[in-house]
């Protein structure tokens, strides 16, 4: 167990942790240069062309130093703030971490709150700069805020390039180096900490653990404590460039568990195995029940595809089991299913994931979050979607999620998040200078504003340069109107918004507005209305359209095949599906 | 019966409403014709001998091909195809190539049907669009060309211009009637992306034409051309009696057809197939033998959106016993629906077996096509 290393990395999107990652599996002999497809720790053709792990992994790397050969285990962890909570457990999961900084970017706000969290867990921390092969590197300023952030010395800051190779077999000296082996008792009952899971079609669920004590064997029966279930262990083993099964895992290893578990909805990140004869006294703390915070409605552009969509989404909580889903119906859009999701990019991802590999083709309505409605007669209910919002004379108060966010971003850009911030409702809470020109704003802001389009804008007015990243905090009193939209005047539930009343007519306005533009003209003419209650608070007119041709057949018929594709008949308007995500697109 | 299209993707010059790309250099044409010789070649089975009734050269503008261009394309055709002796052979053209001793030598290597895109007979309209050309050389031009012997005339006019009154429009046509040519296509005209009009759109320095006076243009047209003998046989086309285009005609009735060129399109019954759109990759993968088309089998679904968008844009229009008698029950049912809803809007007019589009119904063609296309 002395010549165990467990090691995560910590690292922004785009600072190279996977290119680097792969040089240390290179250099490792885990996996020849010849048979390196670039970046292997993301094997989801998503997460490749996307650039971000959005799931961890797992390896094993064996490496001989001073005659001994040692056992690297590199956690691997996602890089986005939807996906938090996992990164939490993969770190309590490791005793070290390699902080990467990309030496021409410097620190942001994604990897400070990682780097905290590895530091709450006493992680030893290695810190790295990265891309020192860029011409634009600035190892010096980029060291100072290093040194600022943990208090390290100077010289302690390793300089590296995933790329050329540069500093690398350092990096390796220095986890053998730094990194405590892990503590705990084999002979102790078992106590594993679950710090991820895949589903596999053939073997169901993988269980990635680490072992923090006691020992586990094939054979054994074991419990996972939050689920209560029990089940027979048919191979344990650890994660080389597969699976490689081993007789038994000890205290200090990182790997694997299969028992014949059948839907990730059975397992919990972040849960207890122990043995069934000999359980453990405690369990594992930083336990929690991951819930969905972002909800949208999801359709399927033709209603009579709704069998095929259950389908995809029974499949889809197969292997990822934070996706919920609640059968729904519209009178706009038919049958469909309400979904839960951690975050906006998890929504994108599931959307993408039902295109691609079901060639899904789905509406998704305006997403939400789940508020919780006071009743006069005392009831507590958790609404969903505007649809359930009950009338308003039997609302007593309502209350909205609330998060903290953290933003580092370069000093010039500070007035213009600030407009941004407090137009979304924020309060500035926090305001610290990283270095003379970076800065970290903290802001509490309702988590309802933040799911429209707060990271494009966030982008855009910093120019790529503000980093962003958030937790919930909790509810609070918010004061919500129900916004409903009308099309020749029969209303579309399915884009109904729940918006704060005092943005309500403004906002009313540029929906219609931006739908006059979405909506292509028809042979009547068709009224779009913005109402709350039974007030029309908004209008626009799209004119009936009386010429609509094309001089030349030549590429006509896939033109109208495409053109139909994205229409959804509603009433006697046609609406192009982008539409349903107008309110996304407002500036 | 089937045809062969020539795609030539040159301009000397981009006009301001055409969209089409035309920054390819010139200068490559050599290395495009005999790539377009090769492509003859690898495909000279693809028509399984059929008889060749019609053959095209489009563009772009293929005018600016010399005249043993032309002479190559035409031998290797007639060398590796079984082409008909009254073969119908059409060239796109810009007026301002066709000098005389152009027109005599595309007569003699066999070229019989020009297709001019004059696309106004007004002087300030011309000079507007960005034309080369005036009226009086247009005369002159087209007299040559019927003197030489061309008896196939097919001029391109486009109304609907911003500042073309409905007054001068008409005087305009009544112009060109007076040239005598057989066959005239007229087209609205539509500010794409990419174009200069586009730009002086975005910028408020054109105001865009009421659909209610496009309609006007429209119907004047529709009436002048009645009154002087020609037919509207397509949505934007009319001719005298005896010379719709074959050509144009064949894809219409779903006829085989073989597309050479960069982007060019072709047909054989079961499938469609694509050449890539690149003139460069287009040169560079006939050259080293790679793949340059993709190809896609036509199923029963695309087989129905195909005849009713080839059908209902000519005066024939679609055969609702055909429809009945070839596809899927859902598939008819899905179009019964949607007729019975456009008969309500008089967008079509239905005789007997017969459905095709009413004259309010053709200036609405794409939304009404676009009404009974069935996508599951």
């Amino acid at each position: 167990m002395k010549n165990i290393r467990n090691f995560c990395i910590i690292a922004h999107i785009d600072h190279g942790k996977s290119t680097l990652a792969d040089r240390l599996l290179e250099v490792t002999q885990t996996i020849s240069g010849r048979d390196m497809q670039a970046q292997v720790l993301d094997d989801m053709e998503l997460e490749k062309e996307r650039g971000i792990t959005i799931k961890s992994h797992a390896i094993q790397m064996d490496h001989i130093q001073d005659g001994i050969k040692y056992r690297l285990n590199l956690i691997d962890t996602p890089g986005h703030v939807d996906f938090s909570y996992e990164v939490s457990r993969s770190i309590a999961a490791c005793e070290g971490a390699l902080l990467i900084i990309d030496a021409t970017q410097g620190i942001q706000a994604q990897t400070i709150s990682n780097l905290y969290l590895a530091i709450e867990h006493d992680l030893e921390i290695i810190p790295i700069l990265n891309k020192m092969d860029l011409p634009n590197a600035n190892p010096e300023l980029v060291e100072d805020q290093i040194i600022e952030l943990i208090g390290c010395k100077r010289d302690t800051i390793i300089r590296a390039s995933g790329k050329t190779g540069e500093g690398i077999d350092e990096i390796i000296s220095r986890i053998i180096s730094d990194v405590p082996s892990p503590a705990g008792d084999p002979e102790a009952p078992l106590q594993g900490l679950i710090f991820d899971s895949v589903y596999n079609q053939f073997r169901g669920v993988i269980a990635y653990v680490k072992i923090v004590n006691g020992t586990v064997r094939k054979g054994d029966v074991v419990k996972f404590v939050a689920t209560e279930k029990q089940y027979n262990v048919d191979e344990v083993g650890v994660l080389k460039m597969g699976l490689d099964s081993r007789e038994s895992l000890s205290a200090g290893d990182v790997g694997y568990i299969i028992s014949n578990i059948k839907t990730a909805r059975e397992i919990r990140v972040g849960d207890t195995v122990t043995n069934v004869k000999q359980p453990c006294s405690n369990v594992i703390s930083g336990f929690e029940e991951v819930k969905p915070m972002v909800f949208a409605g999801v359709y399927p552009i033709d209603s009579d595809d709704y069998e095929d969509l259950r389908a995809a989404m029974e499949k889809l909580q197969l292997n990822d089991a934070s996706l919920t889903y609640t059968l729904e119906s519209s009178a706009a859009l038919g049958f469909g299913f309400r979904c839960g999701f951690l975050g906006l990019l998890h929504m994108e991802i599931i959307q993408e994931r039902l295109d691609r590999e079901f060639d899904m083709n789905v509406i998704t309505t305006v997403p939400n979050v789940s508020y919780l409605i006071h009743t006069r007669a005392g009831e507590t209910v958790e609404v969903y979607n505007p649809a359930g919002m009950p009338d308003g004379s039997m609302i007593d108060l309502i209350e909205e999620p609330y998060i903290r966010a953290q933003i580092i971003t370069r000093s010039e850009y500070i007035g213009a998040i600030m407009t941004l911030c407090l137009d979304k409702r924020g309060m500035l809470t926090k305001q610290d200078y990283l270095t003379a020109e970076r800065a970290e704003l903290t802001f509490d802001l309702p988590l309802g504003e933040i799911v429209f389009d707060f990271y494009d804008k966030l982008k855009s007015i910093s120019k790529g340069y503000a980093s962003f990243d958030y937790h919930i905090t909790g509810y609070r009193p918010a004061k919500l109107a129900k916004l409903d939209i009308l099309l020749n005047s029969e209303p579309v539930d399915a884009l109904s918004t729940l918006i704060h009343a005092d943005n309500a007519y403004n906002f009313g306005r540029r929906m219609c507005e931006k739908l006059k533009e979405l909506i292509p003209r028809q042979q009547y003419d068709v009224a779009i209305q913005a109402a709350i209650g039974a007030k029309i608070i908004a209008r626009e007119t799209i004119k009936a359209v009386r010429k609509d041709v094309t001089a030349k057949c030549r590429k006509l018929l896939d033109k109208q095949k495409k053109g139909k594709k994205k229409m959804k008949q509603i009433g006697n308007v046609e609406v192009p599906q982008k539409a349903f995500l107008a309110v996304l697109k407002l500036d | 019966m089937s045809g062969i299209y020539f795609h030539i993707p040159y301009c000397r010059t981009k006009c301001h409403y055409c969209d089409f790309y035309a920054s390819n250099n010139i200068k490559t044409i050599n290395q495009l014709v005999n790539a377009e010789i090769e492509e003859l070649y690898l495909r000279r089975s693809y028509l399984e001998d059929e008889e060749v009734q019609t053959i095209y050269f489009g563009g772009g503008t293929p005018s600016v091909l010399s005249i043993s261009h032309i002479n190559d394309l035409l031998s290797t055709v007639r060398k590796n195809f079984n082409v008909s002796v009254d073969c119908e052979i059409s060239l796109e053209a810009n007026p301002e190539d066709l000098t005389e001793l152009y027109l005599k030598q595309l007569y003699e290597v066999g070229i019989n049907r020009l297709s001019i895109g004059i696309q106004s007979f007004d002087e300030d309209i011309l000079v507007y669009l960005g034309r080369r050309h005036g009226t009086e050389m247009l005369s002159n031009m087209i007299e040559t060309a019927q003197n030489i012997g061309f008896k196939n005339i097919s001029l391109d006019l486009i109304y609907g211009i911003p500042g073309l009154t409905l007054e001068r429009y008409t005087e305009s046509i009544k112009a060109v009637l007076k040239l005598g040519v057989q066959h005239i296509s007229a087209y609205a005209l539509t500010i794409e992306k990419k174009t200069y009009f586009y730009k002086l759109l975005i910028t408020n320095r054109l105001k865009e034409v009421a659909d209610e006076e496009v309609l006007d243009h429209f119907n004047a047209t529709i009436d002048l051309l009645a009154l002087n003998g020609f037919s509207h046989y397509e949505v934007s086309s009319f001719s005298k009696p005896g010379f719709q285009s074959r050509h144009n005609s064949s894809y219409w009735q779903g006829k085989n057809y073989l597309g050479v060129g960069p982007a060019a399109h072709s047909f054989n019954g079961k499938s469609r197939q694509w050449n890539i759109s690149s003139t460069k990759n287009y040169i560079l993968n006939i050259a080293n033998g790679s793949s340059y088309f993709e190809v896609e089998i036509l199923n029963e679904i695309d087989k129905y959106n195909e005849y009713v968008l080839l059908g209902l844009r000519t005066a024939n229009g679609i055969s609702k016993n055909f429809i009945v008698d070839s596809f899927d029950k859902k598939i008819v049912a899905y179009f019964s629906k949607e007729i019975s809803k456009l008969d309500k809007d008089e967008f079509i007019l239905q005789d007997g077996d017969q459905i095709c589009l009413s004259r309010k119904g053709i200036l609405m063609s794409d939304f009404i096509i676009r009404k009974l296309f069935y996508v599951p």
